[in-house]
């Protein structure tokens, strides 16, 4: 499976769990990749009195111990569980400007962002005199005036989308967690929403 | 007037329907729970259309810039007070 590296700190149990706590927090928080999550708790690995290796499996939590040519899920000698749950000092640490106002303030740049972009996208292949600008739902509506609702709903369409995945990209920059499936649906769900709000106002 | 009226109310509509579905996500991917958190996402990007719409003497043309902040800070509150 994996070797431990020449070097590392040797862990006991309780360290290697709470350690395992802080990497599985910094990687939530989108701090760690997948990758270096995985390459930083080949670290983690302990040697029992009985010179056996023992892991954390990092999808799981729990402890595995290598018997013969396999790993077997075991609890380690002398614990009541596998993971303890830690409050990592690195979640302590995150401030509201980290995880509310610095965040809110993209995502109110990238809306504007996102109006541009779709604007210039629709301009060049409808010609209907109107300005994307920032100025809200009154360009889809001089759109629907000017040139119809087909090329109002695809310009609507557009700016759902971008604007959805603008959205959706920076909650997934602080949580990890939401996956791309979750950014798709809330991109493809806004650019259906906006594209049919144009028909239905 | 009445073509204003009219615009907002479409307005409003959409923006919490995508706010809606916003929290839902959100909540199917479990970083929120709290139906109140869902409701509040909901009606942040309506709410700050209608804010700029009020004092579009001062806002007008950063209509998105203020609603971004509203739906953006109204999520991440939820979201930080889910995962705190």
């Amino acid at each position: 499976m994996t070797e431990k590296r020449l070097g590392a700190k040797t862990y006991t149990f309780a360290q290697a769990e709470q350690e395992f706590a802080r990497l599985k927090d910094q990687f939530e928080g989108g701090k760690l990749t997948e990758a270096d999550l995985k390459a930083q708790m080949q670290d983690l690995m302990v040697q029992d009195a009985k010179s056996q290796w023992w892991v954390i499996g990092y999808e799981t939590g729990q402890w595995y111990v290598h018997v013969g040519e396999e790993w077997v899920q075991r609890d380690p000698p002398g614990a009541s569980r596998a993971v303890p749950v830690v409050e990592s000092a690195a979640k302590k640490e995150r401030t509201l400007w980290e995880t509310l106002w610095w965040p809110a303030l993209l995502m109110s740049m990238g809306f504007a962002f996102s109006v541009q972009v779709s604007s210039s996208i629709s301009r060049p292949l409808f010609d209907c005199g109107c300005w994307g600008g920032s100025g809200g739902w009154e360009y889809f509506r001089c759109l629907v005036h000017n040139c119809g609702t087909v090329p109002a709903a695809f310009s609507a369409f557009f700016f759902g989308i971008v604007t959805g995945l603008v959205g959706a990209l920076i909650i997934k920059s602080v949580y990890a967690t939401l996956t791309w499936k979750h950014v798709a649906i809330v991109a493809g769900g806004w650019g259906v929403l906006f594209g049919l709000g144009t028909f239905l106002d | 007037m009445e073509f204003e009226s009219s615009l907002l109310f479409g307005s409003v509509l959409v923006f919490a329907a995508a706010g809606l579905l916003l929290a839902l996500v959100l909540r199917s991917a479990r970083l929120i729970s709290k139906w109140g958190h869902v409701v509040l996402i909901t009606s942040a990007w309506p709410i700050g259309m209608v804010t700029d719409w009020m004092l579009r003497g001062f806002f007008y043309g950063m209509a998105y810039v203020v609603a971004g902040l509203a739906l953006g800070a109204a999520t991440f509150w939820a979201l930080s007070k889910s995962n705190s």
